[in-house]
């Protein structure tokens, strides 16, 4: 296949079926758009050194609904009272797709919440505007199939947090489009996980466009965990806008994947936001993983920063593209971005782009990004206590993933993630063939 | 020296604008615009053989095919290429001797500092004075040439040293490289050339000053260095231009080729007309600078103070081929008013053990825009290299932008690449410090933008700080103590 | 003989820094090397451990009558060399405890002996801590992470306790330690003291020497041994300086 064919199978795919026509004419809109903007290639600025050309590359198929769902229960994270939720081959995976939890919380389906709440969920569709829309968010726009859906009232604090699960379907040359809303109004405050997997060896993509809306006061945590097998592509797109003195907590780890893309845009809208994120991705044989920051201060007082950390193993490459843009009136602005990597071989490959884009005199911005060995020193140190470089080395690079990993504060998650990294830098932990979460944790002398 | 690098720094960031005077002599021009016809014209002018005569028509055929990139934080107005001249040239005038220059040109490169009398001139550096499209005189050529030191005019050179110029010319910036070098090819008038022997340490400072003179002109100069193994030659240069209304295109090419063990300093102070403070008329500054380190152990460094032009567009890079090179980039970049300036380095590792240090100091005030854009890229076989970079910006007001684009490749487990960057404003504290002990703010913000920059500053030559200053006093004459 | 440095000539970057150093140290000895700034002293002791990037021109290092030199870092240790660092690195994310276990487990593995489970670890660690008066700071610490100068000195002497090595390198142990931190520092190392081991005590001062005292006291200077003696070599030195030392040597050559 080739990025005229995949244009040109958009029609096909395109299927609005029963929906308010609203909608229809939204997604027909999304359609066109993405039509305009033809899809991206490697020479634009913003895809410089992605491998997001092989994604045009498959003759993909839609979701198809006779697909046996997956068993649930599958990635329950042990110990950890959440409330999960199940989306496989596009949908979710529910008796009962749409909750009334607690205080009035909703959370479930999107496509429910499009019958049961229509008012409020077309608002949220339509609120960003088309002419922002990259091609992949507008390709979603006008296929997805469903998506999570939460809208926490005001001052409701959510008391356990959600976990999404997605799992990427058994079919071959799957395409699945997941479109997920998150609204906390004033003083709320919610916790959520996404978990991302795929089931089967066959090659497979799965796009998803996040919006989250983060209330005065409000206070989020996201969490993601991206498992998925060498041949799948999995690329999500979050959109956060805050308002004043809210407070966002977003942690990704990326374990496997073939091409690992996440791209976060953060709307400081109000005044005293604070956000920070933390990600952490471990690449190794073939795989990609990009991930694409871009903070725009667009009031006075807020906070941002970003520490990103990359191992780069095998032939596996990495890219980081980080952007904080000041605006002229956003003074006494303090954003900080960092960007850590290693890369372990001769034939790995780690790019970095850390951007400062600043027109207000009256912040505090800096920046770092370091590609680098590990430390002689303390390999030497260990060393002379009789560890050997190969266990030094693990211990190092352990200790440059913990470091990502201590700053969870769900205890069974991190102990779970904890064990996962040292799985992973042992090279035991293969992509998802069954559910990561639920693994042993077999003693080792090292880690 | 340092008080005099403060005093020098002042007068950059303050004051106006002292070389916008025009000579008036009678000018030669070209035909307007660019064609084959106008290529050939420039050819003809300096008498050139035809292999050079071929590589500025293979040049501007794919020119004719590219496109001014538009990747830089920059705002620039349509440029219309066929609107100006490509060549514009001082008339000679019926002289005693061929040796001699027309006194108005001396006279102009003496209001500018500049002595083209050896006698008179500052012992230590030798120089090619180029006005427009040609090069009027080029000091101590004699003396140096006893030591086998070749530095004339590049023209000159192509009919001296034509193998010298052909073997070289090219090697750091291949032909065709990108839009405004490209341009550089076909059009190219006259810059400097220097061929320094092996093992000859170059004995005095070599320097090119710039000078665009004529309405409606671009200058599109080259300058070609060669460093043979084991010499050593510091480099420095100068420009400036009238004030006018107009912008005016300087699109250069520098060239710099290191055998093994070589080491070359280019030092540069870029003072061309910025233009005034509502942001009319100055320099389009469209510079491809690079220095190729081929030989194993070679060094080069280059040093930038840019203060001129309406508009930046200048990355000097090291091509770091030989095992153990190092590459140096050391740069102080103000903007002020509307100023815009995307600057930066390039450094791309290839041989082992190559070393890369950036200090990027941006200053930027008024309503201008200042970007650090730079590239490290460590090739897969450039094992055990390092790079570190420091790209740090100070804002001066609430309406101008201070940028940071750095691009960072690595593609081997043995090399370590540190970037750091911060962007604040002047120090309240170390402000009020100085205010404390009776120092006016005016003078405190210079002072502090000074230690800022000083960095930078520090790396310039000794002489060179004298001669920029002499540049930028020329009519504050008895009014700077 | 435990330990034997035979005509040992090394260097750095092409720059020779020993040039032809002797020492027989034999078991149940104290060893003091002194010397003024820049002699090799750290040198000696880094070459021993095997630290990467020295050059060895000549001599030869043996351990028991076992060469060490071309044994990677963590066999000299695993063979039971150990060096007290003068600057222990911060290893951030490293926790105390599981460097410890991987530094005591490999190198039992290595000797053939099984690993230490948890709970032996654990009784080990409580009776080197009641032996050497020393708390060791292991709870959710990362290794010499935010410890203080005297801390990480202490640190360096409870991590001998645990390993007991065959001879133990003590590069400037005593620099930046108060008279307290002085004195405990200076007990352990004495308490690790056997018939069996030796002690190298790289240091400036006699003061150290008033706690551990030696048996030898060699003056390293120019990269060569230039003076070996008593004790009272040290207290010599304290009360002349190293000034008559280098006028020795220089009036020799």
């Amino acid at each position: 296949m080739s990025a005229e064919k995949f244009l040109a199978s958009l029609e096909r795919w395109f299927q609005p079926g029963s929906e308010p026509p609203e909608m229809g004419a939204l997604r027909r809109a999304a359609l066109e758009r993405a039509h305009a903007l033809g899809v991206p290639t490697p020479k634009m600025e913003r895809w410089r050194q992605s491998g997001v050309a092989n994604v045009f590359e498959h003759n993909y198929n839609l979701p198809k609904r006779d697909r046996l769902p997956m068993s649930p229960g599958r990635c329950q994270l042990d110990a950890m009272a959440t409330t999960a939720m199940h989306f496989s081959a596009g949908k979710i995976e529910s008796a009962q797709p749409l909750q009334r939890l607690q205080d009035g919380v909703i959370a479930g389906s999107l496509r429910a919440a499009m019958k049961e709440e229509p008012e409020l969920v077309q608002r949220l569709l339509a609120e960003r505007g088309l002419d922002k829309m990259g091609f992949f968010n507008a390709v979603n726009m006008a296929l997805f199939t469903d998506g999570f859906f939460l809208h926490v009232p005001k001052n409701v604090v959510l008391a356990r947090p959600i976990q999404v699960i997605h799992v990427l379907g058994e079919y071959r040359d799957a395409l699945e489009n997941l479109r997920n809303f998150v609204v906390l109004e004033e003083g709320a405050e919610a916790t959520l996980l996404f978990c991302d997997h795929s089931s089967g060896r066959e090659y497979g993509f799965a796009s998803s466009v996040n919006q989250f809306q983060i209330g005065p006061g409000a206070g989020f945590k996201l969490y993601r965990v991206q498992n998925l097998s060498d041949e799948a592509a999995c690329f999500h797109q979050d959109f956060f806008t805050q308002q004043e003195n809210s407070r966002l907590f977003s942690h990704t780890i990326g374990f496997n994947g073939g091409l690992l893309r996440g791209e976060t845009h953060v709307d400081l809208q109000g005044k005293g936001a604070d956000c920070e994120f933390v990600g952490l991705s471990l690449s190794s044989r073939g795989q990609r993983m990009e991930n694409f920051v871009k903070v725009e201060h667009q009031v006075p007082h807020c906070t941002s920063r970003e520490v990103f950390k990359n191992i780069v193993d095998d032939y596996a490459r990495g890219l980081f593209n980080g952007h904080v843009l000041v605006h002229p009136d956003a003074q006494k602005t303090e954003a900080y971005q960092n960007n850590s990597n290693i890369v372990l071989t001769d034939k790995a490959k780690m790019s970095s782009r850390p951007f400062l884009e600043i027109y207000a005199d009256d912040v505090k911005c800096s920046h770092g990004s370091s590609v680098g060995q590990l430390d002689d020193e303390a390999l030497f140190y260990m060393r002379q206590r009789g560890i050997s470089e190969e266990n030094a080395r693990l211990l190092l690079l352990y200790a440059f993933a913990a470091d990502v990993i201590n700053q969870i504060d769900i205890e069974p998650l991190r102990r779970q993630l904890d064990d996962m990294v040292k799985k992973r830098l042992r090279g035991e932990l293969p992509s998802c063939e069954d559910c990561v979460l639920s693994c042993s944790q077999p003693e080792f002398e090292v880690l | 020296m340092t008080q005099k690098k403060n005093e020098v720094f002042n007068e950059v960031t303050s004051g106006d604008y002292k070389y916008g005077f025009v000579t008036d002599i009678e000018t030669e021009f070209s035909p307007k615009g660019i064609s084959e016809e106008v290529v050939r014209y420039i050819s003809a002018k300096k008498e050139e053989p035809e292999w050079l005569l071929e590589f500025r028509l293979k040049a501007l055929a794919k020119w004719q095919t590219m496109t001014m990139p538009n990747w830089a934080h920059l705002d620039i107005p349509p440029i219309d290429f066929n609107d100006l001249y490509y060549y514009a040239a001082p008339k000679k005038k019926k002289l005693a001797s061929m040796d001699e220059v027309d006194p108005e040109l001396i006279d102009t490169f003496n209001r500018l500092g500049i002595s083209l009398n050896e006698q008179k001139k500052l012992s230590g550096v030798a120089v090619d004075a180029v006005i427009d499209s040609v090069s009027v005189k080029t000091t101590f050529s004699d003396s140096l040439a006893e030591l086998g030191i070749v530095f004339m005019s590049f023209s000159e050179a192509v009919k001296k040293h034509p193998e010298l110029v052909r073997r070289f010319v090219g090697q750091a910036v291949p032909s065709g490289d990108n839009f405004f070098s490209t341009l550089n090819d076909a059009v190219f008038s006259d810059g400097s050339f220097c061929y320094i022997p092996k093992g000859v340490r170059c004995p005095m400072d070599l320097s090119t000053y710039f000078r665009i003179n004529a309405e409606g002109s671009g200058q599109f100069e080259r300058t070609l260095i060669v460093a043979d193994e084991g010499s050593y030659v510091s480099y420095l240069e100068g420009c400036t231009a009238p004030q006018r209304d107009e912008n005016q295109l300087h699109a250069a090419v520098v060239e710099i080729i290191l055998m093994k063990d070589a080491e070359v300093k280019y030092s540069t102070v870029q003072n061309w007309y910025p233009g005034n403070k509502e942001g009319r008329g100055g320099i389009f500054n469209f510079v491809t600078k690079r220095g190729l380190c081929r030989g194993d152990h070679s060094k080069l460094s280059w040093t930038q103070v840019e203060t001129g032009s309406a508009i930046t567009w200048k990355y000097p890079g090291c091509v770091l081929g030989g095992d153990n090179s190092v590459g140096e980039f050391y740069s102080v970049a103000v903007t002020n008013n509307y100023q815009q300036a995307d600057t930066g380095s390039k450094m791309i590792h290839l041989g082992k053990n190559t070393k890369s240090t950036i200090i990027s100091k941006g200053i930027s005030a008024g309503k201008s825009q200042n970007s650090y854009r730079g590239l490290v890229r460590i090739a897969p076989r450039a094992t055990g290299s390092r790079n570190f970079s420091q790209c740090d910006s100070l804002l001066l007001s609430d309406t101008c932008g201070a940028h940071t684009f750095p691009y960072i490749d690595t593609a081997n487990s043995s090399s370590v690449v540190e970037h750091e960057a911060t962007t604040s404003k002047i120090s309240e504290e170390q402000l009020f410090y100085c205010q404390q002990r009776g120092i006016s703010s005016e003078t405190a913000v210079g002072l502090i933008v000074n230690g800022y920059a000083g960095a930078v500053l520090k790396k310039l030559p000794l002489e060179f700080a004298a001669e920029a200053q002499k540049l930028l006093n020329v009519s504050l004459e008895g009014s700077v103590g | 003989m435990l330990l034997e440095i035979k005509d040992l000539c090394a260097g750095i970057n092409g720059k020779e820094i020993l040039k032809g150093v002797n020492l027989q140290i034999n078991k149940g000895e104290v060893h003091a090397i002194m010397g003024p700034n820049g002699t090799g002293k750290s040198t000696l002791a880094s070459i021993i451990a095997g630290r990467p990037g020295y050059d060895i021109t000549r001599g030869d290092i043996l351990l028991n009558g076992k060469s060490l030199l071309g044994m990677p870092p963590e066999q000299r240790a695993q063979e039971g060399i150990f060096l007290g660092f003068q600057y222990p690195v911060e290893i951030p994310g490293v926790s105390m405890a599981s460097f410890l276990r991987a530094a005591i487990n490999e190198t039992r593995r290595y000797r053939g002996q099984l690993p230490l489970g948890a709970v032996a670890f654990a009784r080990q660690m409580k009776e080197k801590e009641e032996m050497v008066e020393i708390k060791a700071k292991m709870k959710n610490r990362s290794v010499n992470e935010g410890f203080s100068g005297g801390e990480k000195k202490k640190n360096e002497i409870f991590q001998l306790a645990m390993l007991e090595p065959k001879v133990a390198i003590l590069d400037e142990t005593d620099s930046g330690l108060d008279i307290d931190a002085l004195r405990i520092v200076a007990g352990g190392v004495n308490k690790c003291k056997t018939e069996e081991n030796a002690t190298v005590v790289i240091t400036h001062y006699q003061r150290l020497l008033e706690y551990i005292v030696p048996n030898y006291v060699h003056i390293l200077y120019g990269g060569r041994v230039v003076k070996t003696g008593g004790r009272e070599l040290s207290l010599e030195l304290e009360e002349k300086g190293y000034d008559w030392i280098k006028a020795q040597v220089e009036g020799e050559e």
